[in-house]
């Protein structure tokens, strides 16, 4: 049975959000914090790191050993991507962005 | 796909392989997880394996995936205690319709996949892959191809990638679907639900400098079909959540998303450390949008081991059509929504996601690889009843080359 519009809907659960987002709000705060922290740190070689980073060059083939390294690849881990793929797919609504593949699971 | 079926992949893929030169380098890389959520909800035991073999100009890769997964998962339908409908429960007792807010699953999913990565003269990468996986209720089949193009003086790479997949859906105890936003008391059942999914990347590599690497991607998926989930269950109640009628969810029949995905990766000059972050923008047709960050910090503690801590949050909005609950009318008649769309599942709510972690990296000899991993993720949730979850992951992963 349609005997009314969608829009009723919404209105009726905002009251219940409301007093809901209170806790996320707080919650959030505490990863923010935590987010906060890790650029603190990593901010404490000073600026340097960061004049590192958005400098440009032209990388001679002989000056490419770094890049070559295992751990400067932008997968370091197949095996830990391919978990997160999963896990996050499963538990949120968001998919995608580094790379493409078929096939998937029943787990959202 | 039968046993069968997955055995005749397994065979033609070994074969493959086994016409080897002497020059090929073999990898084995295999991995177990264990997730685990709090409040006795889902846990999964996953068990990954990879067989790879590198010649001069191919590299072909086999995959095996075991999951078992089991516990309760939300149905989405609200946790009052206070109905005027009562079911007989699965042991045949009677139950009210609080005993619906949860569901118990045990499940088992298999996946193969293999891969083939072919390098050209002219600095172009061809990857070839696929993928097929089964589970109690539904089956996945899926193709990709992408091209890598390097450009001249190796400052940067262009990628293309292409995704085809097709997926069945159904109810594991009947192999139906049931129909949507009908009430549970009097379902009708339709046939298994079919979905066909296309995703196209467009992406870029950048040298920046000899110690930093900058990654962008766009990418765009279209899918067509079944994307209701069909256990998950939607609450008609009053104004003090007394239930008056439980029926099933109904989503749109298609769905468009849309991302944008940066990476940096950077070593510092001072130091072997090594800086791995990224951001993904998200958005869809169905009104979500979400925001991703990770930040992972690889402190090198020795030519064999590392440390590094890691660091991601997420956050999203809801779905268009999701709510908590269908309201009703002065004569306690539900209210459906006039598009004939609804879901009250909580992974369509407003939603953040925090995840810490620890990763450990050690290689006893310089041909193995053991990392392990620890984390711990907590879920906030805006409106649903299961307002929060929290979950313990752990992976242990071992590589030998060969």
């Amino acid at each position: 049975m349609k005997s009314h519009s969608w829009h009723q809907v919404n209105s009726a659960s905002a009251t219940v959000a409301n007093g809901v987002n209170d806790r996320i709000c707080h919650r959030s705060r505490v990863g923010n914090i935590i987010a906060l922290v890790f650029i603190f740190l990593l901010t404490q070689s000073g600026c340097s790191t960061f004049k590192d980073i958005i400098e440009t060059e032209q990388v001679k083939p002989w000056q490419r050993g770094t890049l070559a390294r295992d751990d400067m690849q932008l997968n370091t881990d197949r095996m830990r991507q391919s978990v997160d793929d999963h896990i996050y797919f499963s538990k949120e609504a968001s998919t995608g962005g580094s790379n493409v593949q078929g096939g998937g699971c029943g787990c959202n | 796909m039968s046993g069968t079926d997955i055995s005749r992949a397994l065979s033609f893929a070994a074969l493959a392989l086994v016409g080897v030169e002497s020059t090929a380098e073999w990898e084995v890389d295999s991995s177990h997880l264990s997730y685990s959520e709090s409040d006795d909800r889902v846990s999964v035991s996953k068990t990954l394996i990879d067989l790879t073999q590198r010649r001069d100009q191919t590299t072909l890769s086999v995959g095996l995936v075991n999951d078992t997964m089991s516990g309760a998962s939300p149905t989405g339908a609200i946790r009052s205690s206070d109905s005027a409908v009562t079911y007989t429960g699965a042991s045949g007792s009677a139950a009210t319709e609080s005993n619906y807010a949860k569901s118990h699953f045990d499940d088992q999913r298999r996946q193969v996949s293999l891969g083939v990565e072919h390098r050209h003269e002219n600095d172009l990468v061809m990857n070839y892959g696929g993928a097929v996986s089964r589970e109690s209720d539904f089956d996945s089949f899926g193709v990709n191809i992408s091209a890598a193009k390097t450009t001249r003086h190796k400052a940067g790479t262009y990628l293309l990638g292409l995704a085809y997949t097709q997926d069945t859906i159904y109810r594991s105890d009947t192999g139906t679907t049931p129909e949507p936003l009908s009430n549970m008391q009097s379902r009708r059942e339709y046939s298994e639900g079919e979905r066909t999914s296309v995703e196209a990347l467009l992406g870029y590599t950048h040298v920046l400098n000899r110690r930093t690497l900058a990654q962008m991607n766009m990418t765009v998926s279209r899918s067509q079909g079944y994307h209701t989930d069909p256990y998950k269950i939607i609450s008609a109640a009053d104004a003090n959540d007394r239930i008056l009628a439980n029926f099933y969810e109904a989503r749109p029949d298609s769905r468009l998303r849309t991302s944008l995905f940066g990476k940096l990766v950077h070593q510092r000059r001072d130091s072997k450390d090594s800086l791995h972050t990224s951001y993904r923008f998200y958005l869809d047709d169905w009104g979500v949008s979400s925001h991703t960050v990770g930040f992972r910090y690889r402190h090198v503690l020795s030519d064999r081991q590392y440390i590094e801590p890691a660091i991601r949050l997420y956050s999203q909005s809801d779905a268009d059509f999701y709510q908590r609950k269908l309201q009703v009318d002065e004569g306690n008649n539900p209210v459906i929504p006039d598009e004939g769309i609804a879901s009250a599942d909580y992974r369509l709510d407003s939603l953040r996601s925090t995840t810490l972690g620890i990763n450990y990296g050690f290689s006893p000899t310089p041909a193995t690889r053991l990392r392990l991993r620890a984390e711990y993720l907590a879920q906030r949730f805006s409106t649903a009843d299961f307002s929060s979850m929290s979950a313990v992951i752990l992976q242990a992963s071992f590589s030998i080359s060969f």
